[in-house]
């Protein structure tokens, strides 16, 4: 087709033309088309089918609040559905399809469920599809699915790559058109640091729609050359192609930023940025959203907003129809009679719904007035219309206005509710508006241009001055005030057939008036029970007028009817833009040891603990199963010596003349006598006394300590001791900081643990029993006066030590333990295998200290020391936390060595029932022990101390396993500590 | 004596790429050292301060640098600071004291991971994942703070117009650098 509907002027540009495709047939449009202008221009009026009925559906207005002309847009990977065809900006090559039909658009099978009608009216899915009940996990559900929906998913993984930021601005000014550009221009002027955004790829709001002038200009050419003054000032940033999708807390909003949706390709550049805008305030001038009437068949291609009409005319050069007819409740309707007149388009009739209408019919155009439009003729595009009085146009469009709505959207955000305005007939922003938002113009019921400019511009003057800037001097931009006369009229009552409100999610006004029947009378009833308002348009065109014919059934007003409000994001955002750069590999940050290169090369299969990535273990070579590997380490490593990485446990470095005493405060035990070179376990409780973390403290020097936390609490229990210092206890000299990356540390364990480690430490350093006993630590050089730190401390059971290094030698000293360790055949072991030793050996970790726990509960109630205060020990003392049949920590070995059990599996007398009345307590970690040949656990159990050899089950009811164990000590290897002290 | 040698390695192995209007490197050869402020000792660390460095403690927020070893003290808490200065073998920590001890100190000169982002680009590519206000007349030269940058602490220093110095804990190292090369690719053709 060419372009049938092509008119002289408008702001596209015909020297530019660009072809582009619709349902794989070609047309031609220019640079500054839409999707929408462009086939418009080409006389293509059937865009897609509606969600329910699948009834034809055209171009209904020429903004992001378009309801009908939702299509698939590009193809394969890059297709995005529910596109707005009226925010499109075209481009050579565009390619896009409609949507929600089978077979073609023309032609579409599932219209047949517009005969069903009367049975698919609001909420029927709550009254059908219950019998039989097996149809419908068979039958109903998959049908209801594949008929659901709007659009299709491309199924591959989004090509696309998104990014986000961060801008600070003194004012944020939401909105391009002419209340926001005068805004701009004062604040910029003024100094202040100004963002303005706007969803259009042309700044000017209305201005490029209408034919009103501003400063003696047209009002698109004045706002043309304030975006050319906006665009030399440094402290300004214009950014179109915007749309400002939420208003956060603290003048926090946010952005989305299409960089390349209006190019063919984004060439590996961000498509779209998610910016986060910190503003100091924010002026609202987003504009306001026309709105349709209600009456019979008002949803047929043809049937338009009448500022769409007059949008596509003046600023596209595009003829909606052939003979548009008006129907209207207001003057500013008028205006599209007049542009399409002016520009040689056939205006057969004006209908006008007010008895009165002061404004004069312009020649060959008759007037209708007081009299409505009752229906519609013609099923794949508009043919005739029908009058009250019987008439019948002929049309191929009708321009409809019922009034403007402000667009409220991003002053609800903060759940302000809007306020009914008698004035113009609608809502306003009201309530609680977000702190520093000003709302202008049109967005706050100011309709004429003239007040709607100054508007902006006194904000904006109030608003620099407020920040310190100096008020300008100038006056505001001139413009007229066109007539504004409204007159309340919302849907004609005489209409018989079904007349639409919601367009998008094909909602009536039957439906609302069956929605009363059944008793929903709230406003957030009707809306969730319709489904008006929730489809992607939040119902932009659709609500007021819902809540026009809820008045009318309720006999109320609509002030007293109330709106919903809206919560972000204003238009729908892809979910790529939302997730930004974090996907795949990079989906969050990861943390390697010094000795991650050595271990990804020697095999490590790796497991996430928070963030950093840790050696689980090490397969060899014909292992088959983790089992192998693991046994093998902790087998080796009891045998002879295993290395081990904990550099990710946290160190936390603890220095002044009152350390020892704020660890006593800290440590439920006292750290404030333990000698320089000598390191001491400390278990730390929280207020209410319930074991909240542990770990190792060594006093390196008088004032000097260095304590270790466990991996995942390190952040915790720093943050836990920084509050402690300076907020309870700012007086005394003490100073924190985190030394966990500083040093690469090495777990060095088993019986030639010491003799490895004589092979690398310097030789006037002793590490003999005498010399460096178990507890002891120091600083030490090793290969040939390189510093470290030694800590002879074992989780493991084991003679064991832990070396440290600055990081910068952690890879190159892995190395050398390994080389070093030939020798003893020397392994290198993961966490697993370093938690079935800690389990062997009957240490507390994590499992055990998971904030349900006490001391007492984990067999260390001597701990909490009665000689000093510390956080925890007055709660710790509750008579609950002490009871005599309290939980005790303790050791299970199934009977059957082939049996296993879980963790987390609870622990049942022998003969009781399983229930939570007989629970006696839970396993909390378990391990297959290689050293002992079967599975044991750590759990807690009540009188645990005193029944050392008696049976229980192991019962979890998860699994259906039923095992029977026996408690044991916890310490399953050497119970007496032999061999931690040889 | 050990038969043994360890080699230090630094954590972006001397990282080093020029883009369309943005250099980024990994600083070398810089210790760093944590300076806690003991309780009532103000006075007597300035003094010392003063004397060896010819300088006071900076404002919070602030860095002061010195042409003694190119020391650079990075105010970043009431009574913490971090010194940067030109050294690259082990111990700086005695190395500073051996002119300040009125002071705690920490070693920290392998906990960081430290990059230098300079270029008339280098502004726009850090608004991608920087969220303080880096506007020239806000955070100035002279500026230092704590912020975070994908999910990542990181203390942004403001070195001279379009210069910074970006610093990570070590562990990630890796993921930081990952960040930054991103987003600076994202802002140059």
């Amino acid at each position: 087709m060419s372009q049938v509907n092509r008119i002289a002027k408008g702001l596209v540009d015909k020297n530019k033309p660009l072809t582009f495709e619709f349902n794989e047939q070609s047309y031609q449009g220019y640079e500054g088309d839409t999707l929408a202008s462009a086939l418009l221009a080409n006389g293509q009026r059937l865009i897609g089918r509606s969600f329910k009925y699948h009834r034809p559906r055209g171009i209904f207005s020429a903004g992001s609040e378009e309801p009908n002309a939702l299509v698939q847009l590009r193809k394969g990977a890059y297709s995005e559905p529910n596109t707005r065809a009226t925010s499109v900006e075209l481009f050579e090559g565009l390619a896009a399809c409609s949507q929600n039909h089978r077979g073609s658009l023309k032609h579409d099978l599932m219209a047949i469920n517009d005969y069903f009608a009367p049975f698919l009216t609001a909420g029927f899915y709550y009254k059908t599809f219950m019998w039989p009940k097996s149809f419908w996990e068979k039958f109903y559900e998959p049908m209801i699915r594949a008929s659901a929906g709007l659009g299709k998913l491309s199924g591959e993984p989004d090509p696309d790559c998104y990014d986000k930021g961060f801008l600070h601005c003194d004012v944020l000014i939401i909105g391009a058109g002419p209340a926001g550009l005068t805004a701009a221009l004062t604040a910029g002027r003024a100094g202040a640091r100004v963002i303005i955004a706007d969803e259009d790829f042309l700044p000017g709001g209305r201005l490029n729609s209408e034919t009103f002038e501003v400063d003696g200009m047209p009002g698109a050419k004045w706002a043309a050359q304030t975006v050319q003054e906006l665009s030399t000032m440094d402290n300004l940033s214009l950014m179109s192609r915007t749309t400002v999708q939420a208003a956060y807390d603290h003048g926090i909003y946010s952005l989305l930023e299409r960089k390349t949706d209006h190019l063919a390709s984004s060439s590996g550049k961000p498509r779209q940025i998610l910016w986060r805008v910190y503003s100091k305030r924010a002026i609202l001038s987003a504009g306001s959203t026309e709105r349709s009437m209600v009456f019979a068949n008002n949803d047929r291609p043809g049937v338009m907003l009448a500022g769409a009409v007059r949008a596509y005319a003046n600023r596209w050069g595009v003829a909606a129809g052939k003979q548009v007819v008006l129907f209207t409740n207001n003057d500013d309707g008028w205006q599209t009679a007049y542009d399409l007149l002016d520009k040689g388009i056939e205006v057969p009739a004006i209908i006008d719904s007010r008895p009165t209408v002061s404004l004069k019919a312009p020649e060959g155009v008759q007037l209708f007035s007081n009299e409505r439009v009752i229906d519609t003729r013609g099923r794949h595009g508009i043919q005739s219309i029908i009058l009250s009085n019987g008439t019948n146009i002929q049309a191929d469009c009708l321009a409809v206005s019922g009034g403007w709505s402000p667009n409220v959207h991003l002053s609800c955000h903060h759940r302000g509710h809007p306020q009914w305005d008698e004035r113009i007939h609608g809502f306003v922003p009201g309530g609680e508006l977000p702190p520093g938002m000003t709302v202008v113009g049109s967005a706050n019921g100011v309709f004429s241009l003239g007040a709607a400019i100054e508007s902006g511009f006194e904000a904006a003057k109030s608003i620099v001055g407020d920040l310190g800037f100096a008020k300008p001097r100038e006056t505001p931009p001139k413009a007229e005030d066109e007539p504004a006369e409204a007159a309340a009229f919302w849907y004609v009552k005489e209409s018989t057939g079904r007349a639409w409100l919601d367009l998008q999610n094909d909602v009536t006004s039957k439906d609302v008036v069956l929605a009363h029947q059944e008793g929903f009378r709230s406003v957030e009833h009707v809306k969730r029970y319709t489904t008006l308002g929730m489809a992607t348009d939040q119902g932009k065109t659709a609500n007021i007028l819902a809540m026009a014919v809820m008045a009318d059934c309720s006999n109320k007003s609509i002030q007293d009817v109330g709106t919903t409000i809206f919560r972000p994001p204003y238009t729908p955002v892809a979910i790529g833009a939302l997730a930004g750069r974090s996907r795949g590999e990079n989906f969050r940050p990861v943390r390697h040891t010094p000795s991650h290169k050595w271990a990804e090369q020697a095999g490590a299969v790796f497991v996430e603990t928070g963030a950093w990535l840790r050696a689980q273990w090490f397969p060899r070579t014909g292992e088959k199963h983790w089992r192998e590997s693991v046994d093998r380490e902790v087998l080796q490593t009891r045998a002879s010596v295993g290395i081990c990485d904990v550099t990710t446990l946290g160190k936390i470095d603890v220095q002044g003349r009152d350390a020892g005493k704020f660890l006593n405060r800290i440590y439920c035990n006292l750290f404030s006598t333990l000698k320089i070179g000598k390191v001491r376990y400390g278990l730390m409780l929280r207020e209410d006394g319930m074991a909240m973390d542990d770990g190792t403290t060594a006093r390196m020097a008088e004032n000097h300590f260095v304590m270790t936390t466990t991996t995942a609490n390190a952040v915790s229990v720093f943050r836990h001791m920084e509050f402690c210092h300076q907020c309870l206890w700012p007086e005394m000299d003490v100073c924190l900081i985190s030394a966990t990356e500083q040093f690469a540390q090495y777990s060095v364990a088993g019986p030639n643990a010491r003799k490895l480690l004589q092979k690398i430490v310097d030789p006037e350093f002793d590490i003999s029993n005498d010399a460096f006993p178990y507890m002891a630590c120091g600083e030490i050089n090793i290969c040939g006066g390189t510093p470290a730190r030694l800590f002879r401390i074992s989780f493991s059971g084991e003679l064991a030590y832990e070396i440290a290094v600055p990081a910068r030698y952690g890879h190159a000293l892995m190395e050398v333990l390994k080389q070093a360790g030939k020798e003893f055949e020397a392994v290198v072991y993961g966490t697993e295998a370093l938690g079935v030793m800690r389990i062997e050996k009957g240490h507390a970790a994590g499992n055990e200290l998971n904030g349900q726990t006490s001391a007492q509960n984990i067999g260390l109630g001597r701990m909490v020391s009665v000689k000093k205060e510390c956080i925890g020990n007055t709660l710790s003392h509750r008579s609950e936390l002490n009871k005599e049949d309290g939980l005790r920590l303790m050791g299970f070995k199934a009977v059957n060595a082939a049996d296993d059990f879980k963790a987390g599996a609870h622990l049942i007398n022998p003969g009781d029932a399983s229930n939570t009345e007989n629970d006696q307590g839970w396993i909390s970690s378990k391990a297959y022990s290689p050293s002992l040949g079967c599975v044991v656990g750590l759990g807690f159990i009540k009188r645990g101390h005193e029944r050392e050899g008696e049976a229980v089950r192991v019962v979890n009811l998860l699994d259906g396993t039923d095992i029977e164990a026996k408690i044991v000590s916890p310490h399953f290897i050497d119970p007496k500590g032999e061999r931690l002290r040889v | 004596m050990s038969n043994y040698q360890l080699n230090a390695e630094i954590p972006l192995a001397g990282y080093s790429y020029h883009f369309d209007g943005v250099d980024l490197f990994e600083i070398r050869n810089r210790a760093m050292v944590s300076m806690a402020t003991p309780k009532d000792g103000e006075l007597a660390l300035e003094c010392q301060l003063k004397q060896a460095y010819g300088l006071g403690m900076p404002d919070m927020g602030q860095w002061l640098s010195s042409d003694v070893d190119h020391t650079q003290f990075l105010r970043l808490q009431d009574d913490l600071c971090f010194v940067l200065f030109d050294y690259s073998a082990d111990r700086a920590m005695e190395k500073f004291t051996e002119k300040i001890s009125e002071a705690y100190f920490s070693e920290q000169s392998d906990s960081w991971v430290m990059l230098r982002l300079s270029g008339e680009k280098s502004r726009e590519a850090l608004a991608r994942i920087c969220p303080v206000d880096l506007h020239p007349g806000v955070f100035k030269p002279g500026c230092v703070t704590r912020t975070v940058m994908e999910h990542i602490g990181t203390i942004i220093v403001c070195e001279a117009e379009q210069e910074y110095t970006l610093m990570a804990l070590r562990s990630y190292a890796g993921s930081f650098l990952h960040a930054i090369e991103l987003s600076i690719k994202n802002v140059t053709p």
